[in-house]
């Protein structure tokens, strides 16, 4: 069954954010911790849902930078202090490696679209599947539910994908908290943490009664990771609804550009991940062989009225 | 209180700080500031005459300082759908004119498109068409309209017949002849200019060996075209002095706009730099404020073309 993803756009504001810390772990992920200050024009407090994202200036003194998209890992609404998990990939988030307690920046926050809350059914039908960076929205969606009283029985069972022990080192006593052990699957890409492989290979070492259960798959992760969870899905977790949180590039974050988009399985245009998303049933978008459909949108346009542009004027229109 | 009115032709705006094409969605930023108090009008994205997907991934690229490309390609509804829904439903609702901004590959296209227009318009908001001319032309074997003086003087004609709405002239820097085109788009029946729309660029990703776009080249914009834009808007006040410009490209700042108004610009529009400060428009506000006390400015307006030569 299908449940809309939820929506709470009216609360967005241009916030003041305050670095309290930033540290980086030996493999290259970056914790940061942002004290959301005042918002610039409504003075309100700030509010995310899991899945959403935030925009994130990390402009330097070299001048024009596009803003950075987020998710935040977790969030104290007492405290205003959100966590936000990152890898250095390129200029912008290596400018964010240099940030250091005290600086402060500004955030647009919060945009886009939720994971679904599993409303009326149990969220121990649902598994969480994250790659990497992948983890932050989804054990956000967690600690939401621990927030709104579930207790361990309730919890979702979360399969955890790294590279290496070291990466996820730093982040096992927060999920530790969140997800009790025996619902936590561990494996990384060399064996040193958890089952030897990646996230479907430890899908596949389980037995269909421990899957056939779910109800709920969310996926966040690496493209590659996102597109072998969506393909074998069908056999793997049969009675699942899969949701993905897209990592797209967005200029904008604003729905003015048209430079975040993907392209839909079932025509119509291309959507933007930024408006639409970033939480996308899976089966709504254009999967490709590597990923995500993104060399042409064929059929796209065949869901509007056709203008008549070729015959003379006076024909009326 | 400086006074921020302008006039555009017949077109009466309360500021002349407008959005540019493609680079703002108000139903975003309305959530952010009152556009009424910030805007003095507000630009749609371009529409085609047919829905279009647009052009494939990668479609943009960052140039850290400088800008941006893009290789958008006016994805879009199409003129009917967009007229039924986007239109009203994100742009019509701000209490300001709307300038529609449109564009099509042929003639007939741009007129039959411009006839739809007249017919369903709502002219209690939309008040304006901008054309942009940066398209290919099937007839002319692609190249763009706004590369010649006869194209331009042809789809702004076929335009001009359709409506009585104020018609702006979307001006492309990429030919030599900036100011016969523009010329011609007067002598078509413009009421105003827009200058400038993206300057053709390239990048390579060096990791790849491959360009980053998809599409090989697109648009170069933001803060590294200003003096391009300042270039064409001085040339084009000189020749056409009777011609309201609305200048656009790399502004940032309200220095820029100033600049903008001194060169000749009546009115200026804002683009990429929108994606990097979606506050821009409320700084830039108080911003141009603050200068005119300081310098005892009591009308924006004074200062239009103050530094052509
Ligand atoms: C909703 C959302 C949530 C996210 N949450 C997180 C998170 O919690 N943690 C995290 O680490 N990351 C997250 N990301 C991804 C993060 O935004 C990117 O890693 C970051 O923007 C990279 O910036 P950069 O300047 O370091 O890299 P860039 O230099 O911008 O790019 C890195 C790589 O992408 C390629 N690239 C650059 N521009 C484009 C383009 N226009 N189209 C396609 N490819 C391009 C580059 O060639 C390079 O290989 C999230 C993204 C989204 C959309
Ligand atoms: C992502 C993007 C999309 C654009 N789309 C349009 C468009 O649809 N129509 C148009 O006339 N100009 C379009 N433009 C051009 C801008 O309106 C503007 O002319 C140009 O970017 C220069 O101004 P700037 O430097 O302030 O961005 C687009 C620019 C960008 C960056
Ligand atoms: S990032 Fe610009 S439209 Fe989505």
């Amino acid at each position: 069954m299908s449940i809309p993803s939820m929506r709470t756009e009216a609360l967005l504001d241009e916030f003041a954010v305050r670095v309290v810390f930033n540290t980086s772990s030996p493999t290259g992920l970056f914790h940061l911790r942002l004290a959301f200050e005042s918002g610039r024009f409504h003075q309100k407090h700030h509010h995310v849902q899991a899945g959403q994202f935030l925009m994130l200036d990390v402009q330097d003194a070299n001048g024009f930078r596009f803003r950075r998209p987020y998710s935040l890992m977790s969030w104290n609404a007492e405290t205003q202090e959100g966590d936000i998990i990152y890898k250095v990939v390129g200029e912008g988030s290596k400018a964010l490696s240099h940030w250091q307690a005290g600086q402060k920046s500004v955030a647009l926050s919060s945009l886009g679209n939720a994971f679904p809350t599993v409303a009326g059914q149990n969220p121990r039908h649902t598994i969480l599947l994250a790659g990497g960076v992948g983890l932050a929205p989804l054990i956000l969606w967690a600690e939401e539910g621990r927030q709104k009283g579930w207790q361990d029985d309730d919890m979702p069972t979360l399969v955890f994908g790294v590279r290496s022990q070291a990466e996820a080192q730093s982040l096992l006593p927060h999920l530790a908290r969140l997800i009790p052990l025996d619902k936590l699957l561990l494996c990384s890409d060399d064996g040193s943490l958890g089952f030897h492989g990646h996230v479907v290979a430890c899908l596949e070492d389980q037995t269909p009664e421990e899957l056939d259960h779910f109800e709920h798959a969310f996926v966040c992760g690496p493209t590659p990771m996102m597109n072998a969870c969506v393909k074998t899905a069908p056999q793997l977790l049969p009675n699942a609804n899969v949701y993905v949180s897209l990592e797209n590039h967005m200029p904008c974050g604003t729905r003015a550009c048209f430079g975040c988009v993907v392209g839909q399985a079932h025509g119509g245009l291309p959507l933007k991940v930024c408006e639409a998303g970033p939480v996308f049933e899976a089966s709504q978008l254009l999967w490709g062989e590597k990923g995500l459909d993104t060399v042409g949108f064929a059929g796209a346009c065949d869901a509007f009225p056709v203008f008549d542009t070729t015959t003379s004027a006076e024909g009326g229109v | 209180m400086t006074d921020f009115q302008t006039k555009i032709g017949s077109l009466e705006l309360a500021s002349p700080i407008l959005n540019a094409s493609g680079t703002f969605n108000p139903s975003v930023f309305s959530r952010l500031f009152s556009l009424k108090s910030h805007l003095g009008a507000i630009v749609t994205k371009t529409v085609t005459p047919n829905a279009s997907s647009g052009n494939p991934q990668q479609r943009t690229v960052e140039l850290p300082g400088i800008g941006m490309l893009n290789s958008i390609g006016l994805q879009g509804k199409g003129i009917i759908a967009s007229m039924d829904i986007d239109i009203p439903q994100h742009y019509g609702c701000h209490d300001l004119p709307v300038i529609l901004s449109i564009s099509a590959d042929s003639e007939v296209a741009f007129q039959r498109m411009t006839a739809y227009i007249e017919a369903h318009a709502n002219r209690h908001y939309l008040q304006g068409l901008e054309v942009n001319v940066s398209c290919p032309n099937v007839h002319a074997g692609g190249a763009l309209f706004g590369a010649s003086p006869q194209w331009v003087a042809k789809a702004v004609h076929a335009v001009r017949q359709e409506t009585t709405l104020p018609l702006w002239v979307k001006l492309t820097p990429n030919t030599t002849e900036v100011v016969a085109v523009a010329q011609a788009s007067v002598d078509a029946g413009a009421d105003a200019l827009t200058a400038i729309n993206t300057v053709l660029g390239s990048h390579i990703d060096i990791r790849r060996r491959k360009p980053s776009l998809a599409k090989v080249s697109g648009g170069y914009s933001g803060q590294g075209i200003k003096p391009i834009a300042i270039h064409h808007v001085l040339n084009i006040a000189k020749a056409l002095p009777n011609t309201p410009i609305i200048g656009v490209g790399g502004i940032r700042r309200a220095e820029d706009v100033l600049e903008f108004l001194m060169a000749g610009a009546t009115a200026v529009q804002v683009g990429t730099h929108c994606f990097s400060d979606p506050a821009v428009f409320v700084d830039l506000v108080q911003d141009l404020e603050a200068w005119c006390i300081a310098e005892g400015v009591h009308s924006l307006q004074e200062l239009v073309g103050v530094a052509l030569p």
